[in-house]
């Protein structure tokens, strides 16, 4: 069996009451308002913004995929990069050698993805805790290690360049409009998964996996099910960065990369469907002003990341829906 | 009347130790029947190793003439045979309400069902309260799981169990830590369970007035043997009972 989580205390992490978040048709209809603005981005932001945008856009699908296991599995996996970087490579492999159309290579992305995790999940899922995070972590390394040394395949560390997707996309504003349009069903697919049948007992076996059992259920299927989907959705995040960059290099399967939708979780928080997205536009917004700025900008990541995890271990999402420590009412 | 769970030869080392040594009993479907022993006389690990948690060095359990030992713990919860934990076990950061759903579908088989948004399931929604309702958790169905008071949770603990629509349901120390009100209405809920569904019980406890009050057959476990069994009247007159077990608890 894999996880056996060890459980904030209770009274502590979560308000008596269910979440107090906004009531579900404001959160929708003010979605709806971000998506349309986002759609009629060309219309009022430069190129350089776009490109910001096409880029955050790509990163929240990876986060999302990837809390998919950390918050609602309980699971944390330092090898999502592994299938970002898989389905940043279907693409750009297959330009190079089996020059498939273009789209074909975008749909197999993720099922490749997907098989990928399908494997290591089996292998990585059967440790406990703190060894599963470790083997995902050393799969990780090991698609990194081959991505670079099988020069004559993949380009080894110079990665693969060029013009890999088709001209229709290559215009600015459709390749910013095809991403944002699949980043969107994606996050709804995702969104789906969670408030389903399987979403809610994935939750329970992030609980207590042994009392999930003795109801019946078969949790290394479930925890597998669900590293696949994560995988999946990663691939899939990682073929639209091949989109977004035109590019992929070893770098993106590396367990560094791993590291960045996890830490866009914490950010956003990991117990809501949208913390992980909140969290990759913050992070990735703050990093592109930081490196600006300064040399040392992950020597102030990684302040802002401690202050989140010792103040606020539920994220800025989980944060607000406790109530701000300054609301009348709220939780201290 | 016919066993529905028939125990041979059942033992289970720890080492040096053995927990449970040469264990035999059959229950009866549709009875309720008590394991009672002291502390340490290895009740909770005969439970483990019937469930399927641990895996016995020697010896079969068989389930509605299956044999179950060896099995994977969802299998055997599957096939009809669910415990609560003596130690509560739920489900710290979910809903009440919630909980009762994610039971009720697994036993529907609708664990990898994505496509359906729980919350609009009407049907589930109402099969959940009703068993909050009858565990008297009905006005806790939106309270997070981990917040509810230790007897509502015990309560929370075997409405869970009782939602998957088990044939014999283990309930190893029931009403630990539950006041006497809520040790009365577990106790009544099961005898009623034990009636109308024709649900087999088999339970260990510590609280004596339980025991003799509800079942009807009795299974006195010391050190990791049996070493009696009968209806309530034969146990209570046991010398061998009286000296080991009631003599201790005195």
């Amino acid at each position: 069996m894999a996880a056996q989580p060890a459980l904030p205390p209770v009274a502590d992490q979560i308000s008596r009451k269910r979440d107090q978040g906004l009531h579900p048709a404001v959160l929708a209809a003010g979605l709806a308002v971000i998506v349309l603005m986002l759609a009629a981005g060309p219309d009022y932001l430069g190129q350089s913004a776009l490109l910001e945008l096409e880029l955050i856009l790509g990163l929240a699908v990876f986060a999302a995929a990837t809390n998919l296991l950390l918050g609602y599995g309980g699971l944390v996996s330092f090898g999502q990069a592994t299938f970002y970087g898989i389905g940043a490579y279907a693409i750009a492999l297959n330009w190079m050698h089996w020059k498939l159309p273009f789209w074909l290579a975008f749909s197999a992305a993720p099922f490749a993805a997907a098989l990928a995790a399908f494997f290591v999940g089996l292998i990585a899922l059967r440790a406990r805790k703190l060894y599963f995070a470790l083997l995902t972590l050393a799969f990780s390394q090991l698609f990194y290690v081959v991505a670079e040394q099988q020069y004559h395949f993949t380009g080894g560390a110079n990665g693969i360049f060029g013009k890999m997707i088709p001209p229709a996309l290559a215009v600015p504003q459709n390749g910013y409009w095809f991403i944002l349009g699949v980043a969107v069903v994606a996050l709804l697919a995702l969104w789906k998964i969670t408030v389903s049948p399987f979403g809610l007992l994935l939750r329970a076996t992030r609980e207590r996996p042994e009392r999930a059992e003795s109801l019946g259920l078969n949790v290394f299927g479930h925890q597998l099910m669900a590293f696949v989907l994560s995988g999946f959705f990663c691939g899939l995040a990682g073929a639209l960065y091949a989109v977004y960059n035109q590019n992929a290099y070893p770098e993106l399967l590396d367990w560094v990369k791993s590291g960045d939708p996890v830490m866009m979780s914490v950010i956003g928080g990991m117990y809501s469907f949208l913390g992980p997205v909140v969290g990759a536009f913050i992070y990735e917004i703050a990093r592109q002003f930081l490196v600006g700025t300064t040399r040392d900008w992950q020597l102030i990541l990684g302040v802002v990341l401690l202050v989140i995890i010792l103040f606020m271990p539920d994220g800025l999402i989980g944060q607000f829906k406790h109530g701000l420590p300054w609301r009348k009412g709220g939780r201290k | 009347m016919s066993a529905i769970l028939e125990v041979r030869d059942l033992s289970r080392q720890f080492g040096g130790f053995r927990a449970v040594g040469d264990v035999g009993f059959s229950v009866e479907k549709g009875s309720i029947h008590a394991v009672i022993g002291p502390n340490g006389a290895g009740k909770t690990t005969l439970f483990r190793l019937l469930t399927g948690v641990l895996k016995p060095t020697t010896g079969t359990v068989r389930f509605k003439g299956q044999v179950i030992s060896g099995r994977k713990p969802n299998v055997i919860a599957r096939a009809g045979l669910v415990q609560t934990f003596q130690i509560t076990n739920i489900f710290p950061r979910l809903g009440t309400l919630e909980s009762v759903e994610a039971a009720i579908m697994v036993r529907r088989r609708r664990t990898y069902d994505f496509a359906s948004f729980l919350h609009s399931s009407a049907k589930v929604r109402a099969e959940a309260m009703d068993w909050l309702d009858r565990v008297g958790l009905a006005d806790s169905a939106d309270a997070v799981a981990g917040t509810l008071s230790h007897g509502d949770q015990r309560a929370l603990e075997v409405a869970l169990a009782l939602s998957t629509k088990p044939e014999l349901l283990l309930l190893d120390e029931p009403t630990a830590g539950m006041s006497p009100w809520e040790t009365e209405r577990t106790v009544s809920l099961v005898q009623e369970l034990a009636r109308t569904e024709r649900l087999t019980v088999l339970f260990s406890e510590h609280d004596t007035d339980v025991v003799f009050g509800i079942s009807d057959r009795i299974t006195v476990m010391h050190r990791g043997q049996v070493i009696a069994e009968g209806t309530p009247g034969e146990v209570r007159n046991n010398a061998e009972v009286s000296a080991v077990y009631l003599g201790e608890e005195a």
